[in-house]
């Protein structure tokens, strides 16, 4: 291979690369890694959660799983906003708000029960339609979340 | 003599400060707040507990924090777990403990109590004078992982209560 072929080469990898980056939601560029298991948020895009609290800090995690653990670890800090990713877009919705599915034939994220967000309801009936689950409240999928950790901890 | 006789006074006096009072159990003067909500488990050593890790011990306020913080450790070694006898305020295991789980005294850091027993006749004394229930510590950590979410939105809004309240 002549070097300006190697260059050429070089080059479109930098290029593929610095696009990949810049295609990383804002939220996974900041935050790579889940702060308790480690796990890559940008695998985990489906399932990855960020909460901000009023002091300014935010927690970014992979799944519920790891944000109940953060909400145990720190019961007095006022929650500013809880955002988890649509299973289907991967775009971070209010977390409060979104559609949750608990259940179905899909395996969880650090956790056997899966627990799932959509951004509209139909999105989420189409989910249980298709894998099964219950839908339910993000107060629900959390209620869940602590449930199956006390499975997991046995 | 009068000089030696003074030191050993003096250093008695330093020796005893050091152990601290003795009506204070060891865990709570190595361990006096819980590391998970702050609280003084000098004034929880009722409900407080102890996680003896291979690779440290950590003391907690209760078996609601107890749950935050096996949860967090899952790949540290527990050589033991230990709760207060609610009755008698020793530490004592918690696997093989009586739990009462319920009743009408508020719980710590949860709405619905659990507390340990030493002796099954203690708990059943405190469950037919506060109501409760009996059960296992298998019973007491499905219980406090249950109401951990609910008890976590309490104590949040129990601070904010208090933040206003401190801003007015």
């Amino acid at each position: 291979m002549t070097s300006r072929a190697v260059h050429a080469v070089l080059l479109a990898a930098s290029a593929l690369f610095l696009l990949g980056a810049a295609a990383l939601p804002d939220d996974i560029r900041k935050h790579p890694e889940c702060v308790y298991c480690g796990m890559d948020r940008d695998r985990y895009s489906y399932s990855r959660m960020l909460v901000e609290y009023d002091d300014g800090k935010a927690v970014p995690t992979c799944s519920i799983h790891c944000t109940g653990i953060d909400l145990a670890l720190n019961p007095h800090k006022g929650v500013k906003a809880s955002l988890v990713g649509d299973y289907d877009t991967r775009a971070l919705l209010d977390a409060e708000k979104a559609f949750w599915v608990v259940g179905g034939d899909r395996k969880g994220v650090m956790s056997i029960r899966g627990k799932w967000a959509f951004g509209g309801r139909k999105a989420a009936e189409r989910f249980v339609k298709e894998h099964g689950g219950a839908i339910a409240t993000y107060d629900d999928a959390m209620k869940a979340a602590f449930e199956d950790m006390y499975e997991i901890l046995r | 003599m009068r000089t030696s006789f003074t030191l050993v006074i003096v250093l008695s006096v330093l020796v005893a400060g050091a152990a601290g009072p003795s009506t204070k159990p060891r865990d709570i003067a190595d361990h006096p707040a819980c590391p998970i909500c702050g609280m003084d488990r000098g004034t929880y050593s009722h409900s407080r507990m102890l996680l003896d890790y291979r690779e440290g011990p950590t003391g907690t306020c209760s078996i609601h924090c107890t749950g935050a913080d096996l949860a967090v450790n899952r790949h540290k070694h527990l050589n033991e777990l230990y709760a207060a006898d609610y009755a008698g305020r020793q530490l004592i295991p918690a696997k093989s403990a009586t739990w009462v789980i319920g009743g009408d005294r508020t719980g710590v850091m949860t709405r619905r109590a659990k507390w340990a027993f030493g002796k099954k006749e203690d708990a059943e004394a405190f469950v037919r004078q506060h109501g409760g229930k009996t059960g296992t510590y298998e019973d007491a950590m499905k219980a406090t992982f249950e109401d951990m979410y609910q008890d976590i939105k309490a104590v949040r809004e129990r601070s904010k209560e208090r933040t206003k309240g401190r801003a007015r």
